[in-house]
C-alpha cells in the first residue's frame, strides 16, 4: 500500500511555526520549498548561511552528511531535519519520504533505505518523535544529535531492531572501561557492568524507545544507583 | 493397531488437559500465548521459514554441551534461548561439580581417601530413595571426569585446589571452579560450541509449540516466537528439524502451576534460587506430543539460600560446601538440629519444622574452614562489608553480631569441637572425618540460611541414549532430552554438586547421538 499525502495531517501541522507557508502537494517532491515552506530560509536557524542553489534536500547534503554510522557528527542531515519536523509536532513519514510497504522507503530521487512492514509503520511517527523528545534514552541521544542511523546502522529500522554491543561501545567504551565509571552505590564491587552474568547485552538494561530499567534488581533486592532515563 | 487407537485417544485427553493449563500458563507468565491453540489439535505448519539438522532448545550447560557435541559432528545446529541473556539457571548456578576423578587428580592430591564411579553411583541412587534409575545415574557418574576434562582442555575451565565432601556423599569428589559459580562451566561450553562451529544462541526466541503428526512418527520441528518486548509484538516462525530436536530447557522451579501442580506444599511463599524463565511449557508440549514424564513431585529445596531473597550467591554455598570441614549449622538458640553432613531435603525439612519464628539457621565457620572448601579472604571480606556474612575474633563474638544466644553458641562448639577429638557426635551422629576442623581459632564467620525451592529432580522419561519415551514406553524418533527437564537421574533427593555433570554428560550424549540421526 502507498502512503499519501493526507490533507488532514497538513491541517494539523499548519499550526507550527516551522510548518509557516505550507504548499499544497499530493506527494513528496523533495523540494522542501514546493512540498511545505514558502520561504525555506524562515525556517532554518537564524545564523544558517544563505541556501544557494535549489532549495531541495540535495542542496542541505553538499554540507550536511545524510547520515552518521558512527559517532555523532553535528551536521548530520537525518538529526537536524528530523529533531525539527518531530520536536514540536508529529510529523507523518509520508511528508517527505516515499514510503511503499513491503517494497522500499527512501526520500525523493534517492535510493530506499529498507524495506518498511505494517508493525514498523504503525509505529515509525511514535518512535521518532519519541528519539526527538521523551523522557527515554533515544531522546537523550537526539540531544547530541546522534541521529537514529548512529545506533541502527545507514537503513531503515524495523521495529524489532535492537543494537549490538559494539555500537554502543563505539561512543561510550568497553564494558571495562565502563566498569571504571560505575561503581556500586552501596559496594563498589557490586558493579552494574561487571556482573556474574558476563558481557550481557546492553539492551537488556538499557532501552532506548521505553523506560530503561536495571536487571539485576529482578532477582536482587539491592541498593542500586538510578539507571539513566529508567522506567517511572 | 489397538496402540494406535489408544495413543490418539491419550492425546485427545492431553489436548483438553492442556488447554486448561494453556489458559492460567499464560496469566503466570504473559507469554506463550499459542498454548491456547492447545484446545484442538493444531494443523502442521503448510511451510517451514527455516532449517536445521540439530536445534537445541535452552543455552545452559545442557544445551551448550549438546550443541557443541552436535556441531562437532558436523550437523547444522542452533540453539534457541527464550531469556534476553543466555545461561539460564546454570549460569546462576553454584559451580559445584561432583566427579569421582579428573585429570587433575585433585582427590590423590590432597589424600582424601578413595573414590570411584561405582561409588559416585551408589550414593547418587542412595541419596535419591532409590527412585534413581540406575543406569542414568551410572551414565552421570561414569561420564564426570570426561565431561570435566574436555571442559578444562577444550574450553578452559579452571578449578579450585580444592574437594569438597557435601551433603549425602560419602567422598571428597565436589570440585569447585574458580569463579565460584555456574559461569565457570558455562563459559568453557560457549566457548568449545562456538569452536565446532555452532552459532551464538539465539536469545529472546521461545518455543511455542513442538510438531509432531497426531499419528505419531518423528518430531518435525518447533514453533518460536522471536523478539517482541516494547511495542515489537514479535515473530512466529516455525523451524523444521532435519536430524533432531534436543530438548535442554531446565526446570520447572518457577512454575507455580506445574510446581503445586505436582507438590501442593511448595506454594508461592517459598523463596526460589531459580531464575524466572524456569517454568514448565516446554514439558508441556512435549508431553502433548505424547512424551511420558516421570516423578514430577520430587522438587527440591536448597536449605542455604541467602532468607530474605532466596538467591543462592557464593556466601550461600559455603554451607553447603562446609560439613567435610567441619562448619557447624546452629539455630537462634545457639544448638545444633541436623548433622551437617546430612542431604539437603533432610537439612531443609529440619530448619522448616523450626517454624517460621526461628527463620533463619545459621552455619558457624572460622577461615581455615572456608580457605578449605575454596573461599578467598578478599570475597569474604567483601562479603562482611555487604553485611551479608559476618565475622569476629571469638565465637561468642559471632553470637552476639548474628543476635542469637551466646552461651549456647559457645557451649555448642565447645561440644562440637569434643566429638571432632573423639571421631564421634552422639547428637545427631554426623560421620567425623580427619579432614574436619575443630573451631578453636578465629577469625569465626557466621552464614545465614534458609531453604528455597531449588531443582525439579522429575521430568521428561528418557532412556540412557537421552532418547524421550513415550507414555507406551516407545522411543520418540528424533527427540532428546538432557538435563533438569528431565526426570529419574536423581529421583526423590538430587545430591548437590551433581547437576552440573547431569546436564553436561548427558547434553553431550543427547547432542552426539541428535547429529547421528538420519536427515
Amino acid at each position: 500500500m502507498k502512503y499519501t499525502f493526507l490533507l488532514f495531517f497538513l491541517s494539523l501541522a499548519a499550526a507550527a511555526p516551522l510548518t509557516a507557508g505550507l504548499a499544497a502537494a499530493q506527494e513528496p517532491s523533495g523540494k522542501c520549498a514546493t512540498d511545505c515552506h514558502t520561504d525555506i530560509q524562515a525556517v532554518l536557524p537564524k545564523n544558517h548561511m544563505t541556501v544557494e542553489g535549489e532549495d531541495n534536500i540535495s542542496s542541505c547534503m553538499q554540507c550536511h552528511l545524510p547520515s552518521s554510522e558512527t559517532r555523532r557528527d553535528t551536521r548530520v542531515f537525518s538529526a537536524k531535519v528530523h529533531k525539527r519536523h518531530f520536536s514540536e509536532k508529529k510529523l507523518q513519514c509520508s511528508y517527505c519520504h516515499i514510503i511503499e510497504e513491503g517494497v522500499s522507503f527512501a526520500l525523493p530521487g534517492r535510493e530506499s533505505i529498507g524495506i518498511p512492514d505494517e508493525q514498523t509503520m504503525k509505529f515509525l511517527p511514535d518512535i521518532t518523535a519519541e528519539w526527538a523528545k521523551s523522557p527515554f534514552l533515544a531522546a537523550t541521544h537526539s540531544a547530541k544529535d546522534v541521529a537514529c542511523s548512529s545506533c541502527h546502522g545507514n537503513k531503515l529500522p524495523l521495529l524489532d531492531d535492537k543494537p549490538a554491543n559494539g555500537t554502543c561501545f563505539a561512543c561510550h567504551g568497553s564494558y571495562e572501561q565502563l566498569t571504571i565509571k560505575t561503581p556500586g552505590k552501596d559496594h563498589p564491587s557490586r558493579n552494574v557492568h561487571n556482573s556474574h552474568l558476563g558481557p550481557i547485552n546492553c539492551t537488556v538494561c538499557h532501552k532506548a524507545h521505553e523506560g530503561s530499567i536495571n536487571y539485576c534488581l529482578d532477582c536482587h533486592k539491592f541498593d542500586m544507583n538510578p539507571i539513566p532515563a529508567g522506567k517511572q | 493397531m489397538s496402540k494406535k487407537v489408544a495413543r490418539r485417544s491419550f492425546l485427545k485427553g492431553a489436548a483438553i488437559g492442556a488447554a486448561a493449563i494453556a489458559s492460567s500458563l499464560a496469566m503466570d507468565l504473559g507469554r506463550a500465548q499459542n498454548a491456547g491453540a492447545a484446545a484442538k489439535a493444531r494443523a502442521l505448519p503448510t511451510k517451514w521459514d527455516e532449517t536445521f539438522d540439530v536445534v537445541v532448545i535452552g543455552s545452559g550447560f545442557s544445551g551448550f554441551a549438546a550443541g557443541a557435541e552436535a556441531a562437532k559432528a558436523g550437523a547444522k545446529t542452533v540453539i534457541l534461548e527464550k531469556m534476553q541473556t543466555y545461561g539460564g539457571n546454570s549460569i546462576i548456578n553454584g559451580g559445584l561439580y561432583a566427579a569421582w576423578d579428573s585429570e587433575l587428580h585433585l582427590r590423590e592430591k590432597l589424600k582424601y581417601g578413595n573414590d570411584s564411579a561405582a561409588l559416585h553411583t551408589k550414593d547418587t541412587i542412595l541419596g535419591g530413595d532409590e527412585f534413581p534409575i540406575p543406569e542414568l545415574a551410572k551414565i552421570l557418574a561414569e561420564g564426570a571426569p570426561d565431561a570435566l576434562n574436555w571442559m578444562i582442555n577444550e574450553g578452559g575451565c579452571k578449578l579450585k585446589p580444592v574437594l569438597a565432601k557435601a551433603g549425602g556423599h560419602s567422598a571428597y569428589r565436589t570440585h569447585i571452579c574458580e569463579e565460584y559459580n555456574g559461569r565457570g562451566y558455562v563459559e568453557p561450553l560457549h566457548k568449545i560450541a562456538l569452536k565446532y562451529g555452532c552459532p551464538e544462541p539465539r536469545l529472546q526466541t521461545e518455543v511455542t509449540w513442538i510438531w509432531r503428526a497426531l499419528e505419531g512418527g518423528p518430531v518435525l520441528g518447533v514453533e518460536v516466537k522471536s523478539g517482541g518486548g516494547g511495542r515489537g509484538a514479535g515473530k512466529i516462525s516455525n523451524i523444521k528439524v532435519n536430524r533432531a530436536l534436543v530438548l535442554a530447557s531446565g526446570g520447572f522451579s518457577r512454575d507455580m502451576k506445574m510446581r503445586t501442580d505436582h507438590y501442593p506444599y511448595l506454594k508461592d511463599s517459598f523463596l526460589s534460587t531459580n531464575h524466572k524463565g524456569a517454568t514448565g511449557e516446554t514439558i508441556r508440549f512435549a508431553q502433548n506430543i505424547g512424551a511420558d514424564t516421570l516423578q514430577m513431585n520430587f522438587i527440591q529445596l536448597y536449605p542455604y539460600a541467602e532468607p530474605e531473597s532466596g538467591i543462592l550467591d557464593e556466601a550461600g554455598l559455603y554451607p553447603f560446601n562446609g560439613p567435610g570441614a567441619g562448619v557447624v549449622y546452629v539455630t537462634k538458640n545457639g544448638k545444633r538440629f541436623v548433622s551437617e553432613q546430612e542431604r539437603r531435603d533432610v537439612v531443609s525439612f529440619a530448619q522448616l519444622k523450626l517454624g517460621d519464628a526461628n527463620k533463619p539457621t545459621y552455619s558457624i565457620f572460622n577461615l581455615e574452614m572456608l580457605q578449605k572448601i575454596g573461599a578467598e579472604k578478599k570475597k569474604l571480606d567483601d562479603f562482611v562489608a555487604k553485611k551479608r556474612i559476618v565475622v569476629a575474633d571469638t565465637v561468642g563474638g559471632v553470637a552476639d553480631q548474628l543476635k542469637i544466644n551466646k552461651a549456647a553458641l559457645e557451649e555448642t562448639i565447645r561440644k562440637h569441637n569434643e566429638y571432632l577429638k573423639s571421631g564421634k557426635d552422639p547428637e545427631f551422629n554426623k560421620p567425623i572425618t580427619p579432614q574436619m576442623v575443630s573451631l578453636e581459632k578465629g577469625p569465626y564467620y557466621g552464614v545465614p540460611q534458609w531453604p528455597a525451592v531449588h531443582h525439579t529432580m522429575g521430568g521428561l522419561r528418557i532412556n540412557p541414549k537421552a532418547q524421550v519415551i513415550d507414555v507406551f514406553g516407545e522411543v520418540i524418533p528424533k527427540f532428546y532430552a538432557a538435563g533438569e527437564v528431565c526426570g529419574g537421574v536423581h529421583g526423590s533427593n538430587r545430591l548437590g554438586s551433581n547437576a552440573i555433570p547431569d546436564a553436561i554428560v548427558f547434553g553431550r550424549v543427547a547432542g552426539r547421538n541428535a547429529a547421528a540421526e538420519k536427515a
